[in-house]
């Protein structure tokens, strides 16, 4: 594979990807270097790399380094005992003048909910739910039978639903 | 947070219809459920207020999540990433071309393709060390190292007629690939 094929393969799936891994770390900066980290351990294996599945390779890669991630990020929490940083990344536009002040919190609580979920509830959360990809996708992706996947997102969406009970209660009443 | 979190004060555990509700409601918003359960659920809706708000919040997190497009890729990572391609790609380039050169069957044809490729080497070697605008005076060296090729094409050609044979791999290796792959080498990294 030349650089140039290379080249059209990280734009067709640049953007997938880097959704991904920023939905799961809310940090655009940490989210970049993952992302092309990601890339270049696919320049790596591009030997080993049945075309048609590439993707959901890259998806996997990504999820593993997001999970490392985490995991540092937790370990840095408890050394530094402060608050996550780029937490609140995904509205870095702030909220605009027609959003309302409840439909900005609900996001929050919710963005809240979805980092306490756990792994893989919560990548298949955000694979289905955000970036819509099919359930075959995701179970190829996740390395899961694909009815395994139906029921994590089932239970995924409904704690969700139970987490954000309390906030849906005060605000929306 | 735990999946099914049935402490929770406000969770149906007490009413059957409920419990039965709550565990097909996204499949309900989805339009997975079958016509006869599709049916009771939309009959409990109608008649349950807790059941209501329920749906309404299951709404608004899909709506949440609709809302959530995909984010655009900085430039700068493809930048970095193709950075990286190119620079390994580069390396390898002469590790690459000898070991085509050492798969060819043809030996016959070693030899032309070797004097080629050191040919093209040390053009492109003395270019790329010029740079586009360097004084006339270096074309003097091209012409030589020309020459010098020319010449051990000659010879070699020459020695193929004497002895009616063809160079042979012991030589080609030592004396062209690996010289030729330590001339790259040189030119990339510095």
């Amino acid at each position: 594979m030349s650089p140039l094929q290379f080249r059209s393969i990280v734009e067709s799936h640049r953007d997938r990807v880097y959704s991904y891994v920023l939905h799961m770390l809310r940090d655009p900066a940490v989210s970049s270097d993952v992302t092309q980290d990601v890339f270049v351990r696919l320049w790596e294996h591009r030997a080993d790399m049945e075309e048609d599945r590439i993707l959901s390779w890259l998806l996997r890669v990504a999820r593993n380094a997001c999970i490392d991630q985490v995991r540092k990020r937790k370990v840095r929490q408890s050394v530094e005992n402060d608050e996550v940083s780029g937490v609140d990344v995904l509205r870095d536009e702030g909220p605009s003048p027609e959003r309302s002040t409840q439909s900005v919190l609900f996001r929050e609580r919710l963005q809240q909910a979805l980092d306490r979920l756990g792994e893989p509830h919560r990548s298949i959360v955000v694979l289905r739910e955000i970036q819509g990809y099919k359930y075959e996708e995701i179970a190829e992706t996740l390395r899961l039978p694909l009815n395994t996947v139906k029921v994590y997102l089932h239970r995924a969406r409904k704690a969700l639903r139970d987490d954000l009970g309390e906030v849906h209660r005060h605000d929306y009443a | 947070m735990t999946m099914h979190d049935s402490s929770k004060p406000d969770f149906p555990k007490g009413n059957p219809d409920r419990v039965w509700a709550d565990d097909r409601l996204e499949a309900w918003l989805d339009g997975e459920l079958g016509d006869t359960d599709a049916e009771r659920f939309a009959s409990l809706l109608s008649s349950d207020d807790w059941l209501q708000s329920e749906t309404d919040r299951a709404r608004l997190i899909s709506a949440e999540f609709d809302a959530m497009a995909d984010a655009k890729c900085p430039d700068e990572v493809t930048k970095a990433v193709m950075a990286h391609v190119r620079r390994d790609w580069l390396f390898a380039l002469p590790r690459r071309l000898a070991e085509g050169f050492s798969r060819m069957t043809s030996a016959g044809l070693r030899p032309a393709l070797a004097v080629f490729l050191l040919l093209v080497v040390v053009i492109s070697s003395i270019q790329i060390v010029r740079g586009p605008g360097a004084a006339s005076s270096e074309d003097a060296e091209v012409a030589q190292a020309l020459q010098d090729v020319k010449m051990a094409l000659a010879v070699l050609a020459d020695a193929s007629q004497t002895t009616g044979t063809t160079v042979g791999d012991g030589v080609i290796g030592p004396y062209v690939v690996r010289p030729m792959a330590k001339g790259m080498n040189s030119v990339i990294e510095n």
